[in-house]
């Protein structure tokens, strides 16, 4: 049996293609690519090429679930499932002892509390507002006129600490640019927003009872930055387990929904 | 007097004791929890206090504590301790620092200089309603009961005498309760000494505020405005009208000196609402800066207590309850804030929007553009909050201050 | 039942127009009053009509230049609609301080746009044998403004039937509650709300009459297995919670059972019971009305025991009752009392591992992603643990 996961998110779009049993062996296949504005015809191109990376086509495809915020514009799957289920799904198959998921991409953050069977059951989200999500932190980078991919790195170098203001992703820009005015050093400025997103985080975690001895795993564009992962971990007082490509286990924990679709 | 002759120095003696008074009032707080012989009330500004002070509780309050909190930048991080227990953020401050530092002393965690733990809680919601909503939070961490004085709103058309016996009622319950509580009889004699030592506080309190009429004036609102802390904490004691006939005494001195707090005051301006505790060093700057100075506001009116009346005590100390600033009409208020303003001779109106507080900014834009339409006078809306500083915005509010400046500086011409 | 539910629906859609030619018929007075607890028998027993002063769904425009923007949306949406003269043809207000932001800024609405009638009531905020007393003289002083400013005298019979009738409707409603509790998906929870909604827009004759013929018609329905999950909405924001939104939650796979809203559950939980003086009664359903997050108990907090969120109680017997599985909060931003309760309403849930699903709502729905997904991984989340 063959199937497909595809994560639609606001930013980016991913694709998982697996493969179980009868002469294919097991297979994974991934691919990611921007969402643009035409949701089904990108959906379409990423899950071609997964497919294309392990030569097969759409039609050997037995079931595909959809899930993201785009998840229902998508004519084609079987099934639309939500990203919270999904990302419970995929975290609990790479991590089979955890019961608390923190997922941070470009627009939303959630947290997932699960049992050890990889249930769900509480979640919170924050989708209504960019602070606390990916999109603070590339503003942020953007205004500081650094590297996204750097900011967690410079923001560890940080030795003096400063509070911001802004409650607001938009105003914190202008506040930004006044602190560079006042000759504030940028690592001190990118320590203080690392610490308002870990902060919004933090809120949404403690909002569904973690245990306190829960394993945690952290997803999503977001678990790339060093700096956000750290101070979590602190605020937690435990490890932040990390896979290797963050963002790519919500539409892999729907290929797995996938597979146990009747 | 020409400007010559005026000497700055914006020190007052005043506050070196109001110091010393504070300092006091904290230490005895802390050897209260170690010996436990008096029981601790946490009260807000318009409760029945008296009542407390009658059956010698130790009494704080959870609101000045805030002010404090804000003043040392400490609230913020209460603030933040609340938001990983699930209260939202557009919450009071005041409120979420106190139960921030609450759960951090329930917790085990360090809490900013914390009040005594207290065994019982007064409010009242003459203040708002939420406070008391609050209370049952600090009742529920602390596991102590709780007692709430209601007391409506007045507005015009409510019979007076209805209200007070309304809070009276509720007084005499609290009372028979505090004696079932400290095993001991209410004393109606301490009452009116108390009460008496509370006028003579209260006076005084009014008599140190209305030494701003005079132009210049001798301190600034910023200067004054620790200065309630005797009148609302320790006014059941000599001490408090002590305390505030020596400011008068000196207030009156600097005025024939011709000492003044701020070179080039230019502008004579009204405060309107809770001061930025965070701000307050910030904000004096930049209007010294800009020649305004700051000469009084109604937030002196919420901890004025004048209506206690040692001839008749309880009813009185019902009234100064059921009457309190904060609980009457936009319209009492708005009229008020015009009289200060012909009273005080001012030229012009800040008004300070405090974000997660409700009661006092709801009806600011309101008050604010009365004052302008019937007195002619230009006023600024600022933005900001009671505690948390997150909330305060510094360029845009110097900014606003700067165009009120250049307003009245036009103005003039 | 079409027909009737039309009508309904029409109500809402314009909610003052049936007020405005009552008006035009009767020559009578038309007073908005705020739907938290205003006693609207009084007002009836006056002669006059009172309709309930519900926000829209309209962008906040005019109200911005006068009031913070994290004031909640029920009193930052009134105020722009009494700004853009939607509320000009009533002949007076009239509210309950039930909050800070109501009671701080209610007269506001009338130094800004004066009412010939216009009127502020204190409910108070502690309800015992030491208030109640106040509390009675407040009813009373409404009596007497409502005569001076209608020129009726509002004798004591004449307020006992207003009374009555106002039961009856409330009856009328449990019954249709009743129904739906017992027979989940009779009817959508959309529908109800209008019906509920509209008992506050029009003359309560009429609404009754209306009533009793869809009860009529609702009494012989049945229904074939809902499979659909059975929850109760709590939260009572004070507006009429919007129907899309109650639509897709059932659309999604919920069904609800019941409900706390002012134009909901809240408004026909318990009758006034008619004992002698009917100022008295009416004081006495004040004194017993459910719990509500604007309320504070005080014997709640004066002995050891006893709960710390009556309110909470509340929400968990009325999923009991309903046999539901779930709760779906509905929050109204910047809510002060209801963020206050939260927390401890949580606690309670959580200790009795209730699954419950937050929603945040403004006074215009927004974006339906945000709350699809929401309730679909709630829903996700329930079948998973049957």
């Amino acid at each position: 049996m063959i199937v497909a996961g595809v994560d639609v998110g606001s930013q980016t779009t991913k694709a998982v293609i697996l493969g179980y049993g009868q002469g294919f062996g097991g297979f994974y296949s991934e691919a990611m690519k921007p969402t643009g504005i035409d949701v089904p015809e990108v959906s379409k191109m990423v899950i071609g090429e997964a497919l294309e990376k392990v030569q097969l086509s759409f039609a050997n495809i037995d079931k595909i679930v959809s899930t993201g915020y785009g998840r229902i514009s998508i004519p084609f799957s079987t099934r639309t499932i939500t990203e919270i289920t999904c990302n419970a799904a995929g975290v609990h198959q790479l991590y089979p002892n955890v019961t608390l998921a923190i997922d941070v991409g470009g627009q939303d953050s959630k947290v997932i509390k699960m049992n050890s069977e990889g249930k769900v059951l509480q979640f919170a989200m924050n989708d209504k507002c960019a602070a606390g999500t990916g999109k603070f932190l590339e503003i942020a980078a953007q205004t500081l006129e650094i590297l996204l991919d750097d900011l967690g790195k410079i923001s560890l170098r940080s030795r003096k600490r400063i509070t911001m203001s802004s409650i607001c992703t938009v105003f914190a820009q202008t506040e930004i640019v006044s602190l560079i005015a006042r000759r504030t050093d940028k690592e001190d400025i990118a320590a203080a927003l690392h610490e308002a997103v870990a902060n919004r985080i933090f809120g949404l975690i403690n909002s569904v009872n973690p245990e306190p001895k829960a394993r945690v795993v952290m997803t999503g564009g977001v678990a790339r930055n060093i700096a956000v992962v750290k101070l979590l971990e602190r605020m937690l007082g435990r490890e932040i387990l990390v896979p290797d490509n963050p963002q790519i286990v919500t539409a892999f924990g729907a290929a797995l929904m996938a597979e146990n679709l009747d | 007097m020409g400007e010559e002759t005026l000497k700055v120095n914006h020190r007052l003696e005043a506050q070196k004791r109001l110091g010393k008074l504070i300092q006091e009032h904290y230490s005895y707080a802390r050897e209260v929890e170690k010996k436990k012989d008096q029981f601790i009330a946490w009260t807000t500004s318009g409760a029945p206090n008296e009542i407390l002070w009658t059956m010698d509780f130790f009494v704080q309050f959870p609101e000045a504590y805030a002010a404090t909190c804000g003043a040392r930048h400490a609230a913020h991080a209460h603030c933040v301790i609340t938001e990983a227990h699930g209260y939202e953020r557009h919450l009071c401050t005041y409120c979420r620092n106190s139960l921030g530092s609450t759960l951090a002393e329930i917790e085990g965690k360090e809490a900013f200089d914390p009040l005594a733990r207290p065994d019982f809680l007064l409010v009242a919601n003459n203040s708002c309603i939420l406070i008391t909503k609050w209370w049952e939070h600090l009742s529920h961490y602390w596991k102590i009961p709780m007692i709430n004085i209601d007391s409506p709103l007045i507005v015009p058309g409510m019979d007076q005498k209805e209200i007070v016996d309304h809070v009276k009622r509720q007084c005499m319950d609290l009372i028979n309760f505090l004696e079932g509580f400290t095993g001991k009889k209410f004393d109606y004699d301490r009452l009116k000494e108390i009460v008496a030592n509370g006028k003579r506080s209260a006076e005084g309190y009014r008599e140190v505020l209305n030494a701003n009429r005079h132009d210049p004036v001798p301190a600034t609102f910023f200067d004054l405005i620790g200065h309630n802390f005797p009148n609302l904490v320790l006014r059941f004691k000599p001490e408090a009208e002590e305390h505030y006939k020596m400011m008068k005494a000196e207030l009156d001195q600097r005025i024939s000196d011709g000492i003044v707090p701020m070179p080039n005051m230019k502008y004579r301006l009204y405060w309107d609402g809770v001061p930025y505790w965070f701000a307050i060093r910030n904000l004096s700057e930049k209007l010294q800066n800009l020649g305004m100075c700051l000469v009084t506001s109604t937030y002196f009116e919420v901890f004025a207590f004048e209506r206690i009346d040692p001839s008749r005590p309880l009813d009185s100390v019902a009234e100064n309850t059921a009457m309190f600033y904060l609980n009457r009409s936009v319209n009492y208020k708005a009229e008020v804030t015009e009289k200060i303003f012909k009273d005080f001779h001012l030229d012009a109106g800040v008004f300070a929007y405090a974000l997660s507080c409700k009661p006092f900014s709801i009806s600011m834009h309101y008050i604010a553009d009365t004052i302008q339409k019937k007195l002619s006078a230009p006023v600024t809306i600022i933005e900001g909050d009671l505690v948390d500083e997150t909330f305060y915005d510094e360029e845009r509010n110097n900014m606003k201050l700067q165009a009120l400046a250049e307003t009245l500086a036009a103005k003039k011409r | 039942m079409e027909k009737t539910m039309a009508i309904f629906k029409k109500i809402i859609e314009q909610p003052y127009s049936r007020a405005a030619s009552w008006k035009m018929e009767t020559g009578g007075k038309i007073i908005g009053c705020a739907p938290m607890y205003f006693p609207d028998e009084m007002v009836h027993a006056a002669g006059a009509l009172p309709v309930a002063l519900f926000g829209n769904d309209e962008p906040i425009t005019l109200a911005d230049a006068h009031l913070m923007t994290n004031a909640c949306d029920q009193v930052r949406s009134t105020f722009d609609m009494l700004l853009k003269g939607k509320y000009d043809f009533l002949d007076g207000v009239a509210a309950i301080h039930v909050c800070d932001q109501v009671r701080f800024f209610m007269e506001v609405w009338q130094l800004d746009h004066p009412f010939p009638f216009f009127h502020q009531m204190w409910r108070p905020y502690r309800m015992d044998s030491s208030t109640r007393p106040f509390l009675v003289s407040e009813l009373k002083r409404l009596k007497s403004n409502l005569e001076i400013f209608t020129g009726i005298k509002i004798i004591p019979e004449a307020l006992c039937e207003s009374i009555r009738i106002y039961n009856e409707s409330r009856a009328l409603m449990r019954r249709l509650n009743e129904l739906r509790r017992m027979r989940p998906g009779i009817m959508t929870a959309a529908d109800m709300s209008k019906i509920i909604g509209s008992s506050m827009l029009i003359p309560i004759e009429d609404h009754n009459k209306l009533m009793k013929e869809l009860l009529f018609k609702v009494e012989k329905e049945t229904i074939k297995g809902d499979e659909r999950i059975k929850i109760v909405v709590a939260g009572h924001p004070c507006a009429i919670p919007n129907g899309l939104l109650l639509d897709l939650m059932e659309n999604l796979g919920l069904v609800i059972v019941d409900d706390d809203f002012f134009s909901g559950g809240r408004r026909f939980a318990t009758d006034v019971v008619l004992n002698g003086d009917p100022i008295e009664s009416l004081a006495n359903y004040y004194m017993k009305a459910i719990p509500c997050t604007t309320y504070h108990f005080p014997g709640n907090w004066i002995s050891e025991g006893k709960s710390y969120s009556p309110y909470g109680d509340y929400v968990i017997e009325m999923m009991k009752r309903g046999r539901a599985d779930a709760v779906v909060l509905l929050r109204l931003m910047y809510c002060d009392p209801f963020d206050l309760e939260f927390v401890f309403l949580k606690k309670k849930l959580d200790e009795r591992n209730i699954p419950y699903l937050t929603l945040f709502i403004e006074h215009s729905l927004g974006p339906l992603e945000p709350i699809r997904t929401r309730v679909q991984a709630f829903i996700e989340t329930l079948k998973a643990s049957r």
